[in-house]
């Protein structure tokens, strides 16, 4: 069915300029990431900058810079507690998915129900005794062990409410004929189900990643020195009061950005499939 | 190093600050610059290395700004004493931060706090108490503005590193221009402003800030105040909502903003908003301290730093000036470990040398805080030191009292709310007030 | 399988303790210090011991009776209103025009998808560069038609504005991305039944793509609620709360009171958040009945 010329002008006319709107900011960002320290708080609108420069790249690296160039510092830091958070997360949960999915036991209702009523935890109730236990009573501050913990808090329900939609999926019959042959619950585990689903496994490692690498509030708390810094703090390190160095902001933006965009291009097939047979259709 | 070595250094090391006690007077002469600053730095560090062996590292941490941080490294890395880890952190959080690290034991072993922390900090027994391990003699090279603010119930517990006060910067060239004379009460700087919009191409002769602590030279200039705080720490009057601190914010509201200054700001954007504009010569005059001259001197304006005019900030109708004063020193934490404590007060000693204040000063522009070091060459011969200097001797010192910067909580948004016109000044003024009452609760003298 | 309840005991057990640890106990503590007065000035250090009081429900009546209050909760309700309101119609806006055949429709939708590949920070951040009322590039570009902007981050009305602009430039993704998926597995046939009844295309849309769609509707607007009403980083990072707070929203306004050292009231006020999406959620989940979530 062909549509009217019309209809598909207005169509690519509504689409170009909500893909300008989704463009516009990354491209002053990029822009302002190359541009000196004149030029990138100045009252010309430049999207090419006239004297493009490296130097904001440069100083991410540079020891002896003023903001003293962590970025693999910070980099490092992000990657090993995204890392460590989705592992400790989803092997964790994959057990507990299953069982929700498969068994019926007493106190099942709660249990579901408090793993979704942690979903709505605002960061800051859990922030004070945290701080308490893994800063000041186990002495975690600034190592990436308090983050982990920390966001194992709510990456570990997710990632089990997630696997658990992901098993609901698979059929039974499967796991009913290895019971036949003999394998156990555990052996049926690791043996069938867990090959089966890499797809929902990796969905959900890939929200739990995305969701500790992009995490604010308690690594603003648990994180006091710069070289333990995990890359969102990082960013705000070159903006608050005194000093609002942008371009060092944008550099780091877009160097932060890249891995995720990349990963998320890569993934995005099974994200939308995964959304439909994850967390959403429940 | 050998007991036997270690014998002969300490007298010599002590004969030695008694020859420096004899030889320096309270208030010496340029004459005297030489002596004193060579020995001063001789001392300490024959002290120091004493003091620190058996001392693997000491952790420093700072909230200096991205030019100034290079040059405290350069310093702290030089100690001779021991090695010494420097990390700097945003100014933004820091007091929170270090007061949780207190807390569970982790903080490192120096630290500088802005003057307002260390009453708070000194209370919640976080901090040696200096006043033993440093000889009375160099305690009193000390300014005693600067000193007063690491005083707190008896003890000392904080060596002053640098001094400041909120001042009038203005671009020289624009006055000229406009035919402008710095101005000295409150009505001549909204003239002046006046006269500058109308004469030259600024878009605005002055830019405020919307940050509590950039109000308070208009709360102290139409006769008002913070609060009053004996030495003990007992408050016995609130002036921030008094006549003349009303009087202040409405001179800034309506006579001010809207006229010399804009009517609105980017609150979150606005110190750096000022600063590029003045920097730019889109702004002819700014209130900052001596922590931002080496940022303005990066502007385009000012690329022949004789430009910059530093002047005290105007007075109000009846006279009366305020400026904040403001300033760092040094803390050493009292969870280290006791053998490392000496080797810490030996590296603040150092860092806050004369010949290290000289080098801040002549720098970075920062204000020392002992005597010796204004009595340097070189010190002496920084016009904007001097200038700084003048500013000052006019500005007022704040009460010393724990909650010192916690009363900036609900100071800055109510000040924000009277800006955007969402509470009528006195009512903003007096819900500071309340706020105050409720936060210094036992201290507050009914 | 299903009677084997010890199995399944076995199979959580690895979660209950880890989730007792770190979940249950902090969120006992957290309670219990919000009917007490603690704060960063008497809290146990290695110091000295701790001396907060037990103070009852005076946290409780304070907050929930200020004013303050209330005017927070009211902005906090409108934020996520408008937010997951302009979430979903244009995300479902833009998954209708995606979801049609035409050449380049895939270059589209890899770049309406971009915003949700950008970490939330390094958005709020952009956008409050862009935003800067001096140098800012949108008051540059109204500049240029002669248009004098607003300070977006700290006027009385435009400060509302600037965060919900940043948070839909965020959020509209997602929601397109999960409506996309919902109507890729719509059955044709009920399309083709729909055009041999002769239903315009408004008639199919209603009739037709919104029923299918209910399920999945339901679910992404309750994430979406949550996710907003407790969303940090926006407003932290863009207006900071202001001016004079004006812009907080609960979850802001409880971090403040952890910085000024007020760990009670903060507590205090997360137990209050929780309370208010707990009840909402219930009202909701009975509402569209989507007990199933629940099984």
């Amino acid at each position: 069915m062909k549509q009217p010329l019309w209809e598909r002008i207005a169509t690519h006319a509504v689409l170009l300029v909500a893909s300008a709107i989704a463009l516009f900011p990354l491209i002053w960002v990029v822009s302002a990431s190359f541009k000196n320290q004149f030029d990138v708080l100045s009252t010309e609108i430049e999207i090419i900058p006239s004297e493009p420069t490296l130097e904001n790249y440069e100083a991410l690296f540079n020891p002896a810079s003023a903001t003293g160039g962590y970025f693999w510092n910070w980099f490092g830091n992000s990657v090993f507690i995204a890392v460590m958070t989705t592992i400790l997360s989803v092997f964790l949960a994959a057990t507990a998915g299953y069982a929700l999915s498969r068994y019926r036991f007493r106190g099942k209702r709660p249990t579901t129900s408090f793993f979704l009523v942690s979903q709505m935890f605002p960061a800051v109730i859990l922030l004070v005794p945290l701080f308490q236990l893994l800063g000041i009573q186990l002495r975690l501050l600034n190592t990436p062990w308090a983050l982990i913990l920390a966001y194992a808090t709510t990456a570990v329900p997710f990632c089990v409410l997630m696997l658990r939609s992901y098993f609901d999926t698979l059929p039974i019959e499967l796991e009913e004929a290895a019971r036949i042959d003999g394998l156990g619950p555990l052996g049926t585990f690791w043996k069938i189900v867990v090959p089966l689903s890499t797809p929902g496994i990796a969905v959900t490692a890939f929200y739990a990643f995305i969701t500790a690498w992009n995490e604010f509030l308690f690594a603003l708390v648990f994180l006091t020195q710069p070289e333990s810094f995990t890359l969102p703090i990082g960013v705000r390190l070159f903006v608050n009061q005194f000093t609002q160095n942008w371009g060092g902001t944008m550099a780091l933006s877009v160097i932060v950005t890249i891995p995720v965009m990349l990963f998320f291009y890569v993934a995005q097939r099974y994200l939308i499939s995964g959304l439909s047979t994850g967390g959403v259709k429940g | 190093m050998t007991r036997s070595t270690m014998r002969l250094v300490l007298p010599l090391g002590m004969t030695l600050a008694l020859a420096l006690a004899a030889c320096t007077p309270a208030a010496s002469t340029p004459a005297d610059t030489d002596a004193p600053s060579d020995s001063e730095a001789a001392a300490p560090s024959a002290d120091a290395t004493a003091a620190c062996e058996g001392v693997d590292s000491l952790t420093f941490t700072h909230t200096m700004n991205d030019q100034e941080s290079p040059v405290i490294a350069e310093i702290a890395e030089a100690f001779e004493g021991t090695t010494v880890e420097v990390t700097q952190i945003p100014f933004d959080g820091a007091q929170q931060a270090y007061d949780q690290q207190a807390a569970g034991g982790e903080a490192p072993d120096v630290f500088r706090a802005e003057i307002a922390w260390i009453a708070d900090y000194a209370d919640k027994g976080y901090l040696v108490d200096l006043a033993g391990m440093i000889p009375s003699e160099e305690w009193d090279d000390y300014l005693a503005g600067p000193l007063a603010y690491g005083q707190w119930q008896g003890g000392t517990y904080a060596v002053p590193q640098v001094t400041d006060a909120l001042a009038l910067l203005y671009n020289k060239r624009l006055f000229e221009e406009a035919g402008v004379e710095v101005p000295a009460t409150m009505d001549d700087f909204v003239a002046a402003g006046e006269t500058l919009q109308a004469d030259t191409d600024v878009e605005n002769a002055f830019y405020m800030r919307g940050d509590a602590y950039w109000l308070q030279p208009f709360l102290w200039a139409f006769g008002g105040g913070l609060f009053e705080a004996d030495a003990e720490g007992q408050v016995s009057e609130l002036l921030v909502n008094n006549e003349g601190s009303v009087a202040g914010l409405e001179f800034l509201l309506n006579d001010v903003l809207g006229t010399i200054a804009p009517a609105e700001v980017d609150f979150p954007n606005d110190y750096n908003n000022a600063m590029t504009g003045f920097k730019e010569g889109q702004v002819a005059m700014i209130f900052n301290g001596p922590w931002s001259t080496a940022d303005v001197l990066s502007g385009t304006e000012f690329s022949d730093p004789e430009n910059l005019g530093i002047a005290v900030i105007p007075a109000g109708p009846d006279g009366a000036k305020g400026s904040p004063i403001g300033g760092h020193s040094y803390v050493a934490y009292a969870g280290m470990d006791e053998a490392k404590q000496a080797c810490a007060v030996e590296f603040i000693r150092y860092l806050s040398s004369a010949e290290n204040q000289g080098r801040l000063a002549t720098e970075l522009n920062l204000l020392p805080t002992r005597q010796s070091a204004y009595e340097l060459p070189d010190v002496q011969e920084n016009r904007l030191i001097a200038e700084f200097g003048t500013v000052i001797e006019n500005a007022t010192a704040r009460p010393v009292v724990p909650e010192g910067g916690a009363i900036y909580t609900d100071f800055g948004p109510n000040f924000q709310a009277a800006w955007t016109g969402d509470k009528e000044p006195q009512q903003a003024l007096d819900d500071v007030a309340a706020a105050w009452t409720t936060l210094l609760g036992d201290r507050l003298a009914q | 399988m299903r009677d084997r309840m010890w199995v399944a005991y076995a199979f959580m057990l690895p979660v209950f303790v880890v989730m007792a640890v770190i979940v249950l106990y902090p969120l006992a503590l957290s309670i219990w210090s919000s009917f007490t007065d603690l704060s960063r000035a008497n809290q146990a250090t290695v110091f000295r011991p701790g001396s907060e009081q037990f103070i009852g429900l005076d946290n409780y009546a304070t907050i929930l009776t200020s004013e303050e209050f209330r005017g927070r909760l009211g902005w906090t309700t409108i934020w996520t209103a408008v937010n997951v309101f302009f979430h979903f119609t244009i995300g479902m806006g833009l998954a209708l025009l995606l979801n049609q055949k035409f050449r380049g429709r895939t270059a589209y939708r890899l770049v309406l998808m971009l915003p949700w590949a950008v970490p939330a920070f390094v958005s709020a951040v952009a956008w409050r560069y862009i935003f800067n009322g001096e140098y800012g590039a949108l008051n540059l570009m109204l500049a240029s038609f002669g248009i004098d902007g607003p300070n977006w981050l700290s006027d009385q009305f435009w400060a509302y504005v600037a965060p919900i602009v940043v948070n839909v430039w965020l959020g509209v993704p997602f929601m397109m991305v999960a409506l996309l998926g919902g109507m890729q597995s719509i059955p044709q046939e009920l399309y083709e039944a729909a055009r041999v009844d002769g239903a315009t295309r408004r008639q199919t849309f209603w009739n037709v793509t919104v029923p299918q769609l209910r399920s999945v509707s339901v679910a992404i607007i309750l994430l979406g609620i949550i996710w907003t009403f407790n969303l940090f980083v926006v407003i932290f990072l863009t207006t900071g709360g202001g001016p004079g707070g004006r812009t907080d929203i609960l979850v802001t306004e409880s971090f403040n009171l952890f910085q000024a050292g007020q760990l009670a009231q903060a507590a205090t006020y997360s137990v209050v958040i929780l309370s208010i999406l707990l009840i909402f959620v219930a009202v909701y989940q009975r509402a569209f009945r989507t007990e199933d979530v629940a099984r």
